[in-house]
């Protein structure tokens, strides 16, 4: 019995000894790995051929340009639906409201922003040619997205109506289940969008995520809209 | 000397060691999985698995100082191959367990080769499109390039590590013969969004060209963090410039030194990968009546010195090339509109020790075999002796 308690003991004591090393020899690694550190002045070491560069250079864009608060005036978005040289003549500028972050470029969409306290709500602008489909087939898509059931084409033209870009442009808040077409589901959301006809092209602005925070967003979203205009040099 | 060699040897050879190691990596295990609750996947594993040593909070109160994964697995490897191997009695009796070690001692050394040399990121490709390099989840880099003239360009590139710990205090500064400017980072910022500065303001950070860049607390999910810099170009002689460089920024800074259009751009780390991928078509199917992927697959050319190779990558069967091996990940808009082009991307990972685990699978389950196939002969014999005797 005696033996038996020693030999616990002795391999309770071993077991200390062995944590305590290897606790010193982290103490030392950590120790010896912040010592090792670069200078305040490096050398660039490392080189790589590109046939072409990522992002073409803009000489002379601003700040505000780069980082997606303005466009530059009569430069399409590299991911416009409509082909560029037709986007082209479509120059319009925004103002974005305080607090929105612009979010990653994504294909079809001019400007991808992200709002709310944890930039939960997503609000994009989209142009499609060609109408797009029209303004009834998109507004019931995106209540099919909400889980709602579409509207007919009277209910469509009953729709409150703002003018964005001097053309009257029906206005819709449609709320239910939002599911992406990845199968992602967001309960409690609500959708607020804006369908403005210009020419043969329509202009998309929309905006998603959960009811509360979209709801605190509307003024915004209005805000928003409403800054789309002309930019100098546009054929309006 | 000599004592103290010999006392080192029993040390690093001892079963003791060997225990209290495998308790630490336990204990790691187990609290580098309750930590995720608070932070993402990739902290966890930069603080629990990647490191040397570490604090961890007990309940988030009691400070407890730990050795980091890194160190306890390198130590197991010393151990077992001192203990386990070269320590480890050698006769036939033994080889099964021998071999059992080897196994464990190499699939320890294919973590460490992976931790060290692997590469892993992604690769996002519309129908139509090629490209040979894929970029990093996570880490960022400066690129500078001369923009003037067609073309193919050099990129100058500065790696993240070098810059991104200088947080919004420190300051380095960058330099290459081939260069006409220094390049000075004076704060970096693992998440940030550049905020408009107006009259009246008083922002906590610098101002550059109205606007300050706001530190935000790092996201769960770490690739959705948006990195800023604060640089200053000071060129010989000319005039200095200071910028803000964001990391989602759709525009590079270009600015005009000698003569020549320079761009530099913060973006996601990229590694060139010795062949190029087409993606042809990108086929996705849901589950009837659902919005759930069934199935989705990538019909992709490999290009390789003007040679193609027409490959379907899917969700388990992925891409294997020179060390590269490309799985379907994902796909996207995830709220793609009906019509919209839809991209497709593959995780992409370079790993020279791939098939290391394999290798240590195999030589395990031999000494496992040897093993058990000795005893069970050893018990036969027994049971045929009792039965004579």
């Amino acid at each position: 019995m005696a033996q038996s308690t020693y030999a616990v003991t002795l391999g309770i004591l071993m077991a200390v000894r062995d944590s305590f090393c290897i606790l010193l020899t982290a103490l030392l690694a950590a120790l010896l790995a912040s010592c090792g550190g670069e200078g305040s002045v490096v050398e660039i070491t490392r080189t790589r051929s590109v046939e072409s560069l990522p992002k073409p250079p803009a000489a002379g864009a601003t700040s505000a340009q780069r980082f997606g608060y303005e466009r530059p005036a009569g430069t399409p978005s590299p991911h416009a639906a409509v082909p560029a040289a037709e986007a082209a003549e479509f120059p319009f500028a925004w103002t974005a409201p305080e607090g929105w972050r612009p979010a990653e470029e994504r294909p079809m969409r001019v400007v991808t922003f992200a709002a709310g306290p944890n930039q939960e709500a997503e609000c994009y602008v989209t142009i499609l040619g060609q109408g797009g489909g029209g303004a009834a087939a998109n507004i019931n898509r995106w209540r099919e997205q909400m889980g709602q059931p579409p509207l007919t084409e009277a209910e469509v033209a009953a729709l409150p109506v703002i003018e964005v870009l001097g053309k009257p442009s029906p206005w819709v808040e449609i709320r239910g289940t939002f599911t992406g077409q990845s199968g992602a589901v967001l309960d409690d959301a609500l959708l607020l969008g804006l369908v403005c006809p210009v020419d043969a092209f329509s202009v998309f602005v929309k905006m998603t995520g959960p009811a509360s925070v979209v709801e605190a967003q509307r003024d915004a979203f209005l805000a928003f809209c409403t800054s789309l205009a002309w930019s100098p040099g546009a054929n309006s | 000397m000599k004592d103290l060699l010999r006392s080192l040897y029993r040390f690093l050879s001892s079963y003791g060691l060997s225990c209290v190691l495998f308790l630490l990596l336990f204990l790691l295990t187990l609290m580098g999985t309750l930590e995720q609750i608070h932070m993402g996947i990739f902290d966890v594993q930069k603080k629990y698995f990647e490191s040397v040593f570490l604090i961890h909070e007990l309940f988030g109160v009691l400070p407890i100082p730990l050795p980091g994964a890194y160190l306890v697995m390198s130590l197991l490897a010393v151990n077992l191959l001192l203990g386990g191997l070269v320590r480890a009695p050698k006769g036939p009796a033994h080889w099964g367990v021998l071999l059992g070690h080897l196994g464990i001692v190499v699939l320890l050394l294919g973590a460490g080769i992976q931790y060290r040399y692997s590469e892993s990121g992604n690769l996002t490709l519309y129908e139509g499109e090629q490209s040979s390099e894929f970029e990093s989840y996570y880490e960022w880099e400066l690129a500078i390039a001369d923009a003037s003239g067609e073309g193919p360009f050099t990129e100058y590139i500065i790696p993240g590590r070098q810059f991104m710990h200088a947080g919004d205090a420190g300051a380095r500064t960058f330099r290459s013969p081939a260069l006409p400017f220094e390049l000075c980072v004076e704060g970096a910022f693992r998440n940030s969004r550049p905020q408009p500065v107006k009259p009246g303001d008083t922002p906590a950070g610098r101002v550059v060209d109205g606007f300050t860049l706001v530190s935000l607390a790092p996201d769960k999910q770490a690739e959705r963090n948006a990195a800023g810099v604060y640089v200053t170009l000071r060129p010989v002689p000319g005039e200095t410039t200071e910028a803000i460089l964001w990391g989602l920024s759709s525009i590079p800074l270009t600015v005009e030194i000698n003569g020549k259009p320079w761009v530099i751009d913060l973006r996601k780390e990229r590694f060139p990968m010795p062949f190029a991928v087409a993606l042809d078509k990108f086929t996705h199917e849901m589950h009837p009546g659902t919005q759930m992927p069934r199935k989705f697959e990538s019909d992709v050319r490999k290009i390789e010195n003007g040679i193609e190779q027409s490959v379907t990558i899917s969700m388990n069967a992925p891409l294997r090339h020179r060390g590269y091996t490309l799985y379907q990940a994902s796909w996207g808009p995830p709220d793609a509109q009906p019509g919209e082009p839809l991209f497709s991307v593959f995780a992409v990972v370079n790993n020279p020790a791939d098939q290391f685990p394999l290798y240590a699978c195999i030589v395990i389950s031999l000494g496992l075999c040897v093993h058990f196939a000795r005893r069970l002969v050893l018990y036969l014999r027994e049971q045929s002796e009792g039965a004579a005797s």
